[in-house]
């Protein structure tokens, strides 16, 4: 197995990056007159504002941004066609005139940090006009981004290009962090502390139902059968909206209830609730409610003879993982480009989730719809393992004692676990949907809520997991995809984001979805963009992982196999990848942050007042400060991740010296790791 | 036998739901009600979109000759225009959405405050282009209506 | 492990299914060229012609859409949308361009509707999503 991954990496990838570079324009750094360029490009532009001004001329497009020139005083460089031609290197006191020209709808151009937000200026350029914006003196050092504020249709929320003052020094600095962390967190393992986790011991819990006067209200709060109902109902209409929104709303994403609550609100905040809350979203989720409801013949109470509305069959071994959560959750992030701006699209998922969510409980009236083929279930699961929140048993040896059973088989007070565990020995979160139906049905009240410091269960979970290859995957899927989502819609490559949107423009909802019928040209390009972000998700990263999980196997001087160092290791990816998306979570609040309160105004977009309050013109928060606000959880994430893979080391070898030379060398994988996402944040 | 709790939730799910779920055939008057414009008197409410999705809603403005009239454009998805050449009228740029909460949009040189309406009285009757003066994609050219004014002469 | 159990292996399958599809595909893309409607659409001046134009409700009123330019555009979208007297949409009814270069769309006037001026709009375009409008005909209603 080992051999034929690693040479069967090699070989895709070498692939891949023929294929890439054949499918790239490259042209080589020229120096001609301006009038071979666009007659738009003034020649004698320097000698309007002096010749220590630089003018760059900027082409602005559905959807991203090219420097089609940049002169200073006499002397013009035309950049080339390719990637690099939306990131501006400046240095610090340059005095920059930007003349912006648009040929196709009209855009905007806004600066982050430089220029007066959108809420005090609009600068609208449009086809035919040439609008000047400066001159700017750069005298802030950083990595700026420079967004098209203005509604260009569909894409237009990731319509960026990056502007870069030199030295870039918050970059240094955060790179400086990385490898403080690095080496900090390494010599804090280095002295063999067992079962800790930054210095806090694993083993210190928290019983939050047991706390005076709050954990007795929380418990009445969780073994009440109606809170779960509640919140299943509200999450339920508001889902059902959004699918009636998404389909005969405003077309255009930025504007529609169903995209800017779904795609800026519940995605960001899920990655919190995991963090804080375990899996809480699960036991609100509305996909399965309906499916579930009607298996259970009850919506809230339990009948006293159980007659389920289901053909009750077994749930076939070969789908009880995580597989099709995990890779469709992949299939998900290919079309992620259309499924975040095209209101109909998230329309017509939900309603797949939801039908699907139907149908398979009438197949198995538990939730195995959620435990195997849900996507969110998936990562949430997976990424709850790094939670500070639990839902276990408060003495293990009460369950032990206790014959019948009543979490698993049920009684007149409740079911039993719904998602097929048995919730007196479950000791990770990874399938625990915090339904709290355990609650309700224990006779003996031996159920609690556990507050715990991150990652106390890795390490035994990343000990049984010996061939738990689905989990893994669903670490890779999802750490690689946190850095892919923030590059790509964040960066300011739009070549990638025009291929994952098939070249489309437009936004979409029921009557309009033609628009989004593409040619085959479309769908190749689209196809490229699948390539690339499966082959790195799927084959590449998982390569490397496994190469550094190989080199730490040698280096400790293992018995064990590989692949069993390597599928424990992943687990460490619980912590990191959640951090990583945590920080991305961030920065699609801190800078969207207007759009979800103006679909509360207006849900549909049609210019509809339903409070009492004007809509906000877009305006990011905190616009220079994004990086400084996003780093400290890569930071954090990255000192979990090399604690975590010593704990699991530890677990696995038995060993302190073993256990540090295995993590010294996976660290070193953590790091560029965080070294590429803080490039991609900062750099 | 279900119990009153039961039954209660049931209820509030269907009728919640059938609600919701009504929305497609109820739209219309929601839309009439919650739309500001659509209670202002002597104000015809223009939605603009580009050709793929329409182009202009109504495409056809119905007035009366000498009565006047604000015309209101909401640009619904990108920057629009609305401009009859024969009536002197050109409102641009009209940006969309939130963007018309903004204190000054820059256009020709001069920073003025968004627009989106202006006020007519036409004493003609005829039928009338209007067009999309602000271009918004390769349908463009296809972004038209009708301001028909009728009356005596 | 075998080379057939490395491709059973989910990732691997789904990455190498992904692989050979978008080689296929963009194989044949680069041997398709690409299409355009735009020129076409320029060219379609659309035009309403009415049957009658003074009806007594309800009544039904058909009204022949047809393109002015040369060319085959048998199975093109048609449409019309009809406006009350008030300027309020009233309906809108499709059809297909036939071999004859035109399309008989009708529209059914109820007992209910307002009585008065009535407007259509013609449109006709590849697909409902790109049209190109024509002048507006009118016809009226009485009691």
């Amino acid at each position: 197995m080992k051999k034929y991954m690693v040479f069967l990496a090699l070989i895709l990838s070498i692939l891949l990056s023929i294929y890439t570079a054949a499918s790239a324009e490259v042209y080589p750094w020229v120096y001609t007159p301006s009038v071979e360029v666009d007659p738009w490009v003034n020649p004698r532009a320097y000698e309007q504002y002096g010749s220590d001004v630089k003018v760059i001329y900027i082409n602005v497009f559905q959807f991203g941004f090219n420097v089609k020139a940049v002169q200073m005083g006499n002397v013009e460089i035309i950049y080339p066609t390719e990637l690099t031609s939306s990131i501006i290197k400046l240095k610090q006191g340059d005095k920059v005139v930007f003349r912006v020209k648009s040929y196709d709808v009209t855009h905007g151009i806004y600066i982050f940090g430089y220029m007066p937000p959108p809420s005090e200026v609009v600068y609208p350029v449009a086809p035919g006009d040439v609008v000047e914006v400066g001159p700017i003196t750069f005298d802030k050092p950083g990595k700026f981004k420079i967004k098209d504020p203005v509604p260009c249709d569909a894409l237009n929320p990731f319509d960026y290009a990056d502007l870069i003052v030199e030295p870039n020094k918050p970059y240094h600095m955060l790179l400086a962090a990385t490898f403080a962390v690095f080496v900090f967190t390494l010599a804090y393992v280095s002295i063999g502390f067992e079962n800790r986790m930054l210095g806090v011991p694993l083993n210190r819990e928290l019983d939050l139902l047991s706390l005076p006067l709050i954990g007795g209200i929380l418990r009445r709060i969780v073994r009440w059968r109606g809170t779960t109902f509640l919140l299943q109902f509200v999450n339920l209409a508001v889902f059902i909206f959004i699918i009636v929104v998404g389909l005969i709303g405003n077309p255009t994403g930025g504007e529609n209830f169903s995209i800017t609550v779904v795609w800026i609100l519940w995605f960001a905040m899920v990655e919190f609730m995991i963090f804080f809350a375990g899996r809480l979203w699960c036991t609100m989720c509305p996909m399965p409610v309906l499916g579930e409801w009607l298996a259970r013949r009850r919506i809230v109470e339990v009948p006293k003879v159980r007659k389920w509305f289901s053909l009750n069959k077994e749930w076939p071994k070969s789908l009880d993982n995580m597989w099709i959560s995990a890779l469709s959750f992949l299939g998900i992030s290919l079309i992620i480009v259309w499924l975040t701006t095209r209101p109909v699209i998230t329309s017509l998922l939900f309603i797949l989730l939801i039908m699907l969510g139907l149908i398979l409980h009438l197949y198995n009236p538990r939730r195995y719809f959620c435990r195997s083929i849900c996507p969110a279930n998936g990562y949430i699961g997976y990424h709850a393992n790094a939670s500070i929140f639990s839902v276990r048993a408060k003495d293990r040896a009460v369950c032990l004692r206790h014959r019948y059973k009543d979490c698993v088989n049920g009684n007149p007070t409740g079911y039993g676990c719904p998602w097929g565990l048995y919730p007196g020995g479950n000791d990770e979160n990874t399938y625990c949907g915090q339904c709290f139906e355990c609650f309700r049905s224990c006779p003996l009240n031996n159920m609690t809520i556990k507050l715990r410091m991150v990652g106390k269960d890795l390490a035994n979970i990343a000990r049984r997991a010996k061939d738990r290859y689905d989990e893994a995957w669903m670490g890779f899927i999802r750490f690689t995809t946190a850095i892919f989502y923030e590059l790509v819609f964040f960066g300011p490559y739009f070549v990638l984001k025009d291929w994952g949107d098939m070249h489309r423009a437009w936004g979409a909802n029921l009557k309009s979805a033609g628009v989004l019928i593409p040619t085959i040209h479309d769908l190749a390009d689209w196809f490229k963009w699948a390539i690339i972000v499966s082959g790195i998700a799927l084959i590449l990263f998982p390569a490397i992982f496994y190469a550094f999980s190989w080199c730490a196997n040698r280096f400790a001087k293992s018995d064990l196999p590989t692949k069993r160092v390597f599928l424990a290791f992943s687990y460490s990816l619980a912590p990191y990848g959640l951090l990583i998306w945590m920080s991305f979570a961030i920065s699609l609040l801190l800078i969207n942050w207007v759009r979800p309160i103006n679909s509360f105004i207006d849900p549909f977009g049609l210019g509809w007042n339903l409070l009492p309050m004007k809509k906000i013109p877009w305006h990011p928060l905190m616009p220079d400060k994004l990086v400084f606000i996003q780093a400290p959880f890569v930071l954090f994430g990255l000192a979990l991740a090399i604690n975590s893979t010593y704990n699991i080391a530890r677990e696995l070898f038995k060993d302190h010296r073993k256990a540090l030379k295995a993590t010294t060398v996976m660290s070193i994988l953590h790091w560029i790791a965080a070294i590429v996402v803080v490039w991609v944040m900062a750099g | 036998m279900r119990s009153v709790w039961e039954i209660l939730a049931i209820i509030l799910t269907v009728t919640t739901l059938g609600a919701i779920l009504s929305l497609p055939v109820t739209l219309p008057l929601l839309d009439d009600y919650f739309t500001p414009e659509k209670h202002e008197p002597n104000t015809v409410l223009v939605r603009a979109y580009v050709g793929q999705h329409g182009g202009f809603e109504p495409k056809i403005i119905k007035l009366k000759k000498g009565e006047k009239v604000r015309i209101v454009v909401e640009a619904m998805d990108l920057t629009q225009g609305f401009a009859v050449d024969e009536l002197g009228i050109d409102i641009k740029p009209i940006v969309p959405g939130d963007l018309q909460e903004s204190k000054l949009v820059y256009y020709m040189g001069t920073l003025k405050p968004p627009v989106n309406s202006t006020e007519i009285v036409v004493n003609k009757t005829g039928v009338f282009k209007f067009i999309n003066s602000n271009p918004a994609g390769e349908m463009t050219p296809f972004q038209i209506g009708y301001i028909i004014v009728e009356g005596e002469e | 492990m075998r080379l057939r159990d490395a491709l059973k292996f989910p990732p691997i399958a789904m990455f190498l299914t992904i692989l050979i599809l978008g080689t296929a595909v963009n194989i044949y893309a680069s041997l398709t060229p690409p299409q355009s409607y735009q020129h076409e659409l320029f060219m379609l001046n659309p035009t309403a012609v009415l049957t009658e134009t003074n009806v007594t409700k309800p009544a039904k009123v058909s009204v022949m859409v047809m393109t002015g330019a040369q060319g085959d555009y048998a199975g093109w979208y048609a449409a019309i949308e009809v406006y009350d007297p008030s300027g309020n949409l009233y309906a809108v009814r499709e059809g297909r361009i036939d071999t004859t270069g035109s399309a008989t769309i009708d529209v059914w006037i109820s007992r209910f509707a307002p009585a008065g001026n009535y407007t259509i709009l013609p449109e006709i375009g590849p697909d409902p999503l790109h049209v190109s409008i024509g002048k507006p005909a009118f016809f009226n209603v009485g009691e």
